[in-house]
């Protein structure tokens, strides 16, 4: 019924966490989906020319993304994620994901933008997701269904990802093991990270990516501290006292992008409340579109010689 | 935060403590906040953390903390973060956090004040909180007519002066009876100010950071001194408004409610995020609708909620055709920058009147 009509996702921001749904979901209701693929330095310089310069970096490149799509789509799918969790705490998404549309609206007029407000203090996520559809023209019990299937894809799909990381752990016992901290849009986006993952296992690294470990770890961390209410923050905060009890994880890299409101804080209630007394070495990595490679190879170089002379010395 | 102290002070010392007074925020203090402050965090972090070594100098022994809620915005962590830097600097002090939503540990502590008694407690906080709400009530009042009066005054500096002087007066004074007396007399104050009636200044609106909108040291006295310039500027927050606001939710503003606001903003940015961004679009709004000459824009470098709302309001200033300036403020700032920008905007909207009273003539 639908099947000419072609939705675009950018590939930047909360792409990198939610996709799998968003998928599932529009597929289901036999729409085609067309993602803009891997950054680019063109994507990235179009970003750039728009957004205000004070902004994040992953912002820029999610207009860059949406700029590369918005002649071949029909419709752009640019999602306002404000509150993505009611109990037990409110957690919200940060300024920047709430006023995604309202800024897409601003910047880029001529594009047919497709929003799903996520609020869960005033509805229930099925609900703005059945809103939707139906604006697209599809009926209620479809999107319904649509929606369950959709859920249950991307369980499955949070499930196979935890598994897989769990099972490549295990191969690199003898190396360094190096836990990695930061948001999801800045980690598997190799372009943004220089690739970050491949330079350290080629420093004969381990990277343990905080994204694969499971939910369940995560939430059982969470009571030792004060929880904060920024939905993708929560979980960096859970993975960074996962780290800490781990005994194999001999060094964290926290990467975090310029402009960054929400990383200012909690790179702060990570020094100060959950590795106050750890001694384990880490590295704060601070990315904007001007960071250069080779500065950064020195930086993970250095952090790696670091690490391996405290080992040698360790008693 | 401004003039703040004045009604906080009057409150905190009839509830029953002594409050220390820190220096007001200056270049020495910002140095400090900076030093130790994150290095990405925005500037009113830094600020407030340099008057807290401030006031813990001075032999301050408990720091009360306003914020801590669920907001999207830095602000909600200032308290927690800034508490856990200075005792890890090896401050010994005691810390209440107030935020709407767990009123008990302030509750429990002010009883303890007044040695557990219900009653005199209520009684010590009735008083306290008239007592505040008069004077904060008449420094806005006075700030207000000052605002008014500046840029046509004939002798230049003398709303200050005169301005100055109330605060000082209000400041002092203990009784509520005299303080119900003062407001005629302060209206009668500003009238006695010679005005050069002829003149028609430009008006502008001042939207933004709530902060950045309201301390002066922060924005460089703008309020002042584009009063003397000649230009009328209307900040759509001052310091009572916002403690009104966020203390019994009262909207003291005659001239665009929040309420209206919001409703205005709300095409344009369907969210407040928990700054004042949605508020703030509502007002530059409204500015234009009111045929105001210009709308500047206040914020601290980075900060969240208004770097996101900032094509909102470029394209507002396009689509209403109201000149708009953006100044965002860090510890860098200078002010000669500051001033040169503002300047070259006023003198802007000055060609602007012209041009159009010109064309509208012939």
């Amino acid at each position: 019924m639908y099947n000419n009509k072609v939705i675009g996702i950018p590939q930047a921001l909360s792409y990198y966490y939610f996709y799998p749904l968003w998928h599932s979901f529009f597929t289901h209701l036999g729409f085609n989906i067309k993602t803009s693929g891997w950054t680019h330095r063109h994507k990235l310089d179009a970003g750039i020319a728009i957004v205000p310069s004070e902004a994040c970096l992953p912002l820029k490149c999610y207009f860059g993304h949406l700029l590369s799509l918005i002649n071949d789509v029909d419709f752009i799918f640019v999602p306002r994620l404000v509150c993505l969790e009611k109990k037990p705490k409110i957690k919200l998404g940060c300024p920047k994901l709430i006023g995604l549309p309202d800024m897409t609206r601003a910047l880029v007029p001529h594009a047919h933008i497709l929003t799903l407000d996520i609020d869960l203090r005033k509805e229930p996520e099925i609900k703005s997701f059945v809103k939707m559809a139906r604006r697209l023209g599809a009926r209620t019990g479809e999107a319904q269904r649509a929606y369950h299937t959709a859920l249950n894809e991307f369980k499955w799909y949070k499930e196979d990802r935890s598994r897989a990381a769990s099972a490549a752990k295990n191969d690199g016992n003898n190396k360094i093991q190096i836990g990695l901290l930061g948001h999801s849009y800045l980690l598997q986006d190799n372009y943004l990270n220089f690739d970050l993952v491949k330079k350290l296992s080629d420093l004969e690294c381990c990277v343990v990516d905080c994204h694969t470990l499971s939910t369940e770890d995560i939430e059982t961390e969470l009571p030792h501290i004060k929880s904060v209410s920024w939905y993708f923050e929560e979980e960096l905060l859970g993975a960074a006292l996962k780290f800490r009890h781990m005994d194999n994880i001999s060094g964290l890299v926290y990467l975090v992008s310029f402009g960054c409101g929400a990383g200012s804080i909690t790179n702060e209630i990570v020094e100060l409340e959950i590795l106050k007394d750890c001694t384990i070495p880490r590295l704060r990595i601070i990315i904007d579109e001007y960071t250069g490679e080779a500065g950064l190879m020195t930086r993970l170089e250095s952090f790696v010689d670091m690490i391996r002379l405290k080992k040698e010395h360790a008693p | 935060m401004g003039t703040l102290n004045i009604a906080l002070t009057a409150f905190i010392e009839n509830m029953g403590c002594e409050v220390v007074r820190g220096p007001t925020p200056n270049k020495k203090t910002l140095n400090i906040g900076v030093k130790y402050a994150p290095e990405l965090v925005c500037l009113p972090f830094k600020v407030t953390l340099g008057d807290m070594f401030g006031v813990l100098e001075r032999g301050a022994d408990t720091l009360l903390f306003i914020g801590g809620g669920n907001w999207s915005c830095r602000f909600g962590y200032y308290g927690r973060v800034q508490c856990s830097l200075l005792r890890k600097l090896g401050y010994r002090f005691n810390s209440i956090f107030v935020s709407g939503e767990n009123l008990k540990p302030v509750v429990s502590e002010i009883l303890k004040l007044n040695s557990n008694s219900w009653t005199r407690t209520i009684r010590c906080f009735l008083h306290a909180f008239t007592l505040a709400w008069h004077k904060s009530k008449l420094v806005d009042l006075a700030e207000e007519l000052a605002r008014k009066t500046r840029p046509a005054e004939i002798h230049k500096g003398e709303s200050s002066k005169l301005l100055q002087q109330l605060l000082n007066i209000i400041e002092n004074e203990d009784s509520i009876q005299r303080l119900r007396r003062m407001r005629p007399r302060i209206e009668e104050a500003f009238t006695g100010i010679k005005q050069n009636t002829t003149s028609k200044p430009l008006r502008i609106q001042l939207v933004g950071e709530s902060y950045c909108v309201i301390e002066p040291f922060v924005n460089f006295n703008i309020i002042e001194y584009l009063g003397t310039k000649g230009v009328m500027v209307e900040p759509f927050l001052t310091a009572h408004r916002w403690l009104y606001y966020h203390t019994i939710r009262r909207d003291e503003d005659k001239n665009c409610s929040k309420k209206k606001a919001k409703k205005l903003a709300r095409p344009h940015w369907a969210y407040g995020t928990g700054g004042e961004d949605q508020v703030s679009i509502g007002y530059a709004i409204n500015a234009a609708q009111q045929g105001y000459d210009g709308i500047i824009h206040l914020m601290p470098f980075g900060c969240m909620p208004e770097t996101a709302a900032l094509p909102v309001f470029e394209n507002i200033s396009k689509s209403y055709d109201v000149p708009f300036l953006n100044i965002s403020l860090d510890e860098h700032t200078g002010s000669t920058g500051v001033y040169t920008r503002i300047g070259a905007f006023v003198d802007i909207l000055m060609w602007r009147r012209s041009k159009f009273s010109n064309s509208k003539r012939g």
